[in-house]
């Protein structure tokens, strides 16, 4: 069973938010989604879910049509964050309902889940904190027992123990249901953990798809030059993550041959590669907006 | 259609169970007043209060479909195993047709046992005020599918209430031309094309909702064709009104007609574009 994406385009009041957007979700699959903020990575969510008419494409599950097949719906459960309905009415109100919206909904589950964290069950769910808001719907969201998970920004407000918890909750979903996750976050570091592969999403559309494991392209340098000066092509060929004095942390979006040779010269006293993650990839994609600001930042100074 | 009967009940239950609590205290209050006054005339209450559950109720029920709105159910609803259509459809039953239909019902029983003489009389005025309680439901259900943000909602009811009232008496002689005064037209025929009306007007707003994504709620219309056919229905309707009015036959007199649609003309499309004026001095 898998979730297809196909050339989704949609614009919001006159400006085009996602354009020919195409991926591919499949079963047990824990997939990041990444993009700057504003990139349209809820407005995604919500067009996948049928929240939002999308002007352009298709979202196909079993070779049927996701949106014009409401039968299909129980297989996907995505609620918008932070403000959405759930925060009016209570846990046990809320079970009440998905009981009957979603036909696997795992009502002992969602029972010792809201117990386990501490959960009122009969206060409304806007008297939580904004961390027990945000574990209160991944508890919602794995208690429907949907194929597809939509998840915005799963993280955000949770302390570290709770997030631990939740992380826990993500894994056990999928290895014990199988069940596919799309995670939106800017939390690069904690998806690193969790995901199998990431979407990034820039200028409209799914700009690349990577696993840290799998980038060659992608390289991230620590090294010492010479000179009084940062070598310009460094500059000119790479994101430059940190300067202190002669000592440059550099991630380069596509590492050619010839860079290596370069990096190999007397104009550097010492270079070592470094362990890339997802935020390095995330700062290569980004390299020349980041560098226009560096200039900017510079001119300034 | 069954499903999205069933969840929108579930959801809806505690607001359902208070309407019906208020239908009941009103019954009481109402036969219980007959019962303990005895100088009150008992047919005054029967033939009011029919109408004052249906008002009663479809306040309640406009308060809900708002709430559905701002709570963002609405959105919700739209990712869930039933249609937009659907979803419509279940708030034209739940939300419309029920009140009507219930306080009908508590109407007609009401009559049958305590004045059974005049039931069939209670029974043509039920049947005329449900069609006209229906058609403007319809019309509220319209704008309300066709607006996004609440005030500009009932903005709008008001202003189309405003022109169905002022048009009232010229559709009421309009009727009386047709029928040539006949009880029987305004019995029957008069109900019946209110209600296809109404009908045409739920069929419009059925296809509407269908088509209608949740990224347009904060807009002032959320179907992109009708911006312009709204903004010239604006300046129409009240043209056509303040035309009608005595003295436009001077110059004077239809260059004032002219203000009152030119200024509600220019508001409208200024909600509906949010045209931006840039002041500038600067070359």
């Amino acid at each position: 069973m898998t979730l297809v994406i196909e050339n989704i385009s949609k614009k919001i009041q006159d400006k085009q938010v996602l354009e020919n957007v195409s991926f591919e979700l499949n079963q047990g699959e824990i997939v990041g989604l990444v993009g700057r903020n504003g990139a349209g990575k809820t407005t995604l969510f919500g067009t996948i879910a049928g929240e939002l008419i999308p002007d352009f494409g298709r979202i196909g599950l079993n070779d049927l049509d996701y949106n014009k097949t409401t039968r299909l719906h129980d297989q996907l459960f995505y609620v918008d964050m932070p403000e959405n309905w759930l925060r009016h009415y209570s846990p046990k109100k809320i079970k009440t309902i998905l009981k009957v919206s979603y036909k696997n909904f795992d009502e002992s589950w969602y029972d010792a889940e809201i117990k386990r964290f501490g959960l009122n069950n009969s206060k409304r769910i806007r008297t939580y904190s904004k961390g027990m808001r945000a574990l209160f719907a991944i508890i919602v969201s794995f208690a429907s027992r949907a194929q597809y998970v939509l998840l915005d920004e799963p993280l955000d407000g949770l302390d570290v123990l709770i997030r631990d918890q939740v992380k826990q909750l993500i894994v056990n979903q999928v290895t014990q249901h199988n069940t596919t996750i799309l995670i939106a976050s800017h939390n690069l570091i904690e998806l690193d953990t969790l995901v199998d592969r990431i979407l990034l999403l820039k200028n409209q559309t799914i700009d690349r798809t990577f696993a840290i494991e799998d980038n060659k392209d992608i390289k991230k340098y620590q090294l010492a030059f010479t000179g009084d000066e940062l070598p310009r092509f460094l500059r000119d060929s790479g994101t430059i993550i940190a300067q202190t004095g002669h000592i440059v942390t550099i991630v380069f979006n596509d590492f050619s041959e010839d860079l290596g040779i370069k990096l190999a010269g007397p104009e550097f006293k010492f270079v070592e590669e470094l362990q890339i993650s997802s935020e390095d990839v995330f700062r290569a994609s980004f390299a020349e907006e980041a560098f226009t600001w560096q200039q900017e930042l510079e001119a300034d100074a | 259609m069954r499903q999205a009967l069933k969840l929108y009940t579930t959801i809806r239950k505690n607001q359902f169970m208070m309407a019906t609590v208020i239908g009941m205290i009103l019954i009481i209050l109402s036969v219980g007043s007959i019962i303990l006054i005895p100088s009150m005339t008992g047919q005054d209450i029967d033939d009011t209060l029919g109408t004052a559950l249906m008002c009663i109720w479809l306040i309640m029920a406009i308060i809900v479909f708002l709430n559905d709105q701002s709570r963002r159910l609405d959105t919700w609803l739209y990712t869930q195993n039933i249609s937009r259509g659907q979803l419509f459809l279940t708030r034209i039953i739940l939300l419309v047709g029920l009140p009507i239909m219930a306080a009908n019902v508590v109407d007609l029983g009401l009559t049958a046992v305590r004045h059974p003489h005049i039931l069939m009389a209670t029974f043509n005025n039920d049947i005329t005020v449900s069609a006209n309680v229906l058609f403007m439901s319809s019309l509220f259900v319209i704008i309300a599918t066709i607006i996004g943000p609440h005030w500009l909602k009932l903005a709008g009811s008001i202003f189309t209430l405003g022109l169905m009232v002022l048009a009232g008496p010229m559709i009421a002689s309009l009727f009386k031309r047709i029928s040539g005064g006949t009880s029987h037209f305004e019995v029957i025929i008069q109900p019946i094309i209110t209600v296809l009306a109404a009908l045409l007007i739920f069929a419009i707003g059925y296809y509407l909702a269908q088509n209608i994504s949740d990224d347009t709620v904060d807009e002032a219309v959320r179907v992109h064709y009708l911006k312009w056919p709204i903004v010239i229905f604006v300046f129409v309707a009240t043209l056509i009104k303040t035309m009608s009015n005595p003295g436009r036959n001077s110059v004077d007199g239809f260059l004032l007609g002219l203000i009152l649609p030119i200024i509600l003309t220019v508001v409208t499309f200024i909600f509906v574009f949010k045209p931006t004026f840039k002041v500038t001095w600067d070359k």
